[in-house]
């Protein structure tokens, strides 16, 4: 697993840093403008684009067959995509809390849309990941649009319950969509592995 | 000793089916495996390498089931799998820390002593070598990591006689120990001519014969002339015939032709046209 991670990171090297980049232009652009979601929004997507971009460069140079037949199992192999999403995921994700240093920004909605969207990241990648697994990164491409379509769609119904109820059901309503984003890392890892499972290479 | 053995391997795809597949690849030994594209060389290859799930049969990789090989032994069976494996975007350096995760027997170098042998320059991405040069990169990498056993698919495609006579080279330095295997399928007949033991010829999708290279040269001749001629040898001794624009040729068995009869020397180009090509008596 620590072989394939390390060949992932080398391997997207060039946009990682490109990434890096966005991040700090988002989050620039959210601290001067005030708007944390133009920020959380960005993070939301980053567990899901990486492993992504480190399957489809997999899929291309044949990885996969190369790994296996060197004593990486099916499990390993699932487990460095979900190991890559999460280790840019979540860096990126708790760096919103940084906002919070600003006193503007110290409000309950704003720490409320940063554990909604820290659930939905969490959701894109369960989602996107066994989907790719299972169909490839080609024809998962589709799929992933329409995810991330609604995805923002449910964001935006999810900020405007937090501004209309506020208070304890919010707070309820967005630990409960972080902790189903957490818990179906799990789930959507036994999925992907099962699919590893059965798939010929 | 077998460093690979199969057993009735079966693997059912929509519009191909490997069936019954039995060979075995005995420690010190180089087994040839040969066939028309799509015989089912790879799904053989890939089923010894646990790459697909077959449907049938028992693979046995150094005395013990295949899919149950740890991860040390697996480290023990180097693989250069046809089409280039290693990413495209890395350097020979980047795949060198790669590999050094990857396999606990990883000698750098060692790989980078094949990476100069080979002419194979260690700061320039993969995806900027030619298709020959990938080939030996992947090579370089299989007899890096203490390997016992070599699963070669189409190792020396796309290179020109020159490096694939350097590969072969560098193969028979590689079994100078006893208790390795090479194991390696190539469209270039010649080329396992010099350097196996043992031959496995598939067929769509069935072993026509596993037996060893020198058998098989000192069993068949070619027979030509006219289709009475042919006919009057037996059934037993022809096991296939082409029909030319001047007659017949015949893959001939010299046993059961008997002594009398002039024979051209069979290649295993020839034996393997005949079997593919040829019709049966």
């Amino acid at each position: 697993m620590k072989g394939t991670l390390l060949k992932d990171l080398k391997n997207l090297k060039g946009q990682l840093l490109y990434y890096a980049f966005l991040v700090v232009v988002f989050f620039v652009v959210g601290a001067l403008s005030g708007n944390l979601y133009f920020y959380v929004g960005l993070s939301m997507f980053c567990g899901a684009v990486a492993p992504v971009s480190a399957i489809a460069y997999d899929e291309k140079d044949n990885w996969d067959k190369f790994a296996l037949a060197s004593g990486v199992s099916r499990k390993e192999l699932a487990a460095a995509r979900y190991l890559l999403g999460l280790l840019i995921f979540i860096p990126v994700w708790a760096l919103s809390f940084v906002f919070f240093a600003i006193p503007a920004f110290r409000t309950q909605e704003n720490l409320f849309a940063v554990l909604m969207f820290g659930g939905m990241g969490l959701i894109v990648t369960d989602v996107v990941l066994p989907l790719v697994f299972r169909i490839g990164v080609e024809k998962a491409r589709a799929v992933y649009l329409l995810v991330v379509l609604a995805v923002m769609l449910l964001s935006v119904g999810a900020a405007s319950f937090i501004e209309l109820i506020g208070g304890d059901p919010a707070f309820i309503g967005v630990c409960l969509l972080f902790a189903a984003g957490v818990a179906g890392v799990f789930v959507s890892f036994v999925v992907s592995v099962g699919i590893y499972k059965r798939k010929d290479f | 000793m077998n460093n690979v053995s199969v057993r009735h391997l079966t693997k059912k795809y929509k519009d191909f089916t490997l069936e019954d597949v039995s060979f075995d690849v005995p420690a010190g030994c180089v087994v040839g495996f040969i066939g028309e594209n799509g015989a089912g060389k790879s799904t053989t290859i890939k089923s010894i390498l646990g790459l697909v799930n077959p449907d049938g049969g028992k693979i046995q990789v150094f005395g013990k089931d295949a899919a149950a090989l740890s991860k040390k032994e697996k480290n023990a069976i180097g693989a250069v799998l046809g089409e280039n494996c290693l990413p495209e975007n890395l350097t020979l350096r980047d795949v060198s820390a790669v590999m050094r995760l990857i396999f606990a027997g990883w000698n750098e170098q060692s790989f980078f002593a094949y990476a100069e042998k080979f002419a194979l320059p260690e700061d320039k991405k993969i995806r900027n070598f030619s298709r020959g040069m990938q080939q030996k990169a992947a090579l370089a990498v299989a007899l890096s990591h203490g390997a016992e056993l070599l699963v070669l698919d189409e190792p020396t495609s796309g290179l020109d006689p020159v490096a694939r006579d350097e590969i072969l080279g560098f193969l028979y330095d590689f079994m100078q120990e006893e208790r390795r295997s090479v194991l390696i399928s190539s469209h270039i007949v010649t080329d396992l001519e010099k350097l196996c033991d043992y031959i496995v010829f598939i067929h769509g999708g069935k072993i026509v014969f596993a037996e060893e290279k020198d058998a098989l040269r000192e069993r068949y001749g070619i027979f030509r002339g006219s289709a009475e001629q042919v006919a009057a040898l037996g059934k037993d001794a022809v096991a296939a015939y082409i029909r030319g624009d001047f007659g017949m040729s015949a893959l001939v068995d010299r046993q059961k032709a008997g002594a009398g009869v002039a024979l051209d020397r069979a290649g295993l180009e020839d034996i393997m046209l005949y079997y593919a090509r040829g019709e049966r008596v």
